[in-house]
């Protein structure tokens, strides 16, 4: 079997109905265990109280808003160099899920910053970088989502998507680039953590969290993607999904009468 | 277990040391987002599953009726 087996859309429904579930439980489980240490367990931090409770969401939802980036602008890059369809799908599925986790990074970080900052709000590099990477995502969905034919919206997006890749070494270098009101990095790789084992533990189980979530999000939205643009395919029949079945049939029916 | 416990109790937990407004406004507009963003995905391939079978039973039908 080559790597490239899976690119075949109904290959691909099929490895992500057997995937699904265990991402799913991955995600609820890591984010139960990982709220239970956070919330219950760790210290109060000595300089912010107990308001830094709020980084298990944030760091996290600010480290998915830029790995969603990337993977969304590499896979966009596939679908449009190699005209891999389900690449571009894949770049389309990404995106939402990034607009989520760069929204949550705003809001959260915001949020955190009131008490600890005395502000919600700052026009400094790392803010106003994520925030600029809240436009690109927002701007990619407006693009593909006002072009009607999906391969020409693809590769708008795929262009828009590349070029807007130069933010994310920003966003994440910006800390030490200038001088910034936001914190340095608390995990530096190659360094040892300035945080309490519990809170890196908390921190680390947050972060599988969201990685399973995003998996999971993704995986239904390109399944839904892969529908919706092959609906006429011949694998498509064979879903064996009687809920599904039913309300097809019952549509069918409602028509014909 | 209770020495793995960081908070006294109920009370000090749900007041945060005094954050509790920013702590669970943060943790409730991250539960809320997610909520939303998987349903809308999960309507999304409902309706997707949904249009593709509803289009492969028509097929199908009219294949019957051609013979």
């Amino acid at each position: 079997m080559r790597f490239t087996t899976y690119a075949a859309p109904s290959r691909f429904h099929r490895l992500t109905t057997l995937l699904l579930p265990w991402l799913w439980a991955t995600a609820a489980l890591s984010a139960a265990a990982g709220l239970a240490v956070g919330l219950l367990h760790a210290p109060t931090d000595a300089q912010q109280g107990d308001a830094y409770r709020i980084i298990f969401i944030h760091v996290p939802a600010a480290w998915m808003s830029m790995v969603v980036y990337l993977a969304m602008a590499g896979w966009a890059a596939v679908g449009w160099i190699w005209r891999v369809r389900l690449a571009s799908m894949l770049a389309r599925a990404l995106a939402p899920t990034g607009l989520v986790c760069t929204a949550l990074a705003l809001v959260t970080g915001a949020v955190w910053g009131k008490p600890t900052w005395g502000t919600w709000w700052v026009w400094d590099a790392r803010l106003t970088s994520e925030l600029i990477l809240l436009l690109l995502y927002a701007g990619y969905l407006a693009l593909v989502e006002s072009i009607d034919d999906p391969r020409r919206a693809d590769r708008a997006g795929a262009l828009l998507a590349v070029v807007g890749a130069v933010n994310v070494p920003v966003i994440y270098f910006s800390v030490r680039w200038w001088n910034t009101l936001h914190q340095g990095a608390s995990i530096t790789l190659g360094r040892a953590p300035s945080m309490a084992d519990s809170m890196l533990l908390a921190m680390g189980l947050t972060t599988l969290a969201f990685w399973a979530w995003a998996f999971a999000i993704v995986f239904v939205r390109v399944r839904a993607i892969v529908l919706e643009r092959e609906r006429d395919a011949e694998w498509v029949r064979a879903l064996d999904d009687t809920r599904s079945t039913d309300a097809a049939v019952a549509r069918m029916r409602g028509a014909a009468a | 277990m209770s020495t793995w416990l960081h908070w006294d109790s109920v009370d000090a937990f749900l007041a945060m040391g005094g954050y509790g407004l920013h702590v669970w406004g943060a943790y409730g507009a991250t539960a809320a987002a997610l909520a939303l963003e998987g349903w809308l995905a999960h309507r999304r391939a409902r309706r997707a599953r949904d249009a593709a079978l509803t289009a492969a039973l028509a097929r199908a039908k009219n294949t019957v009726a051609a013979r």
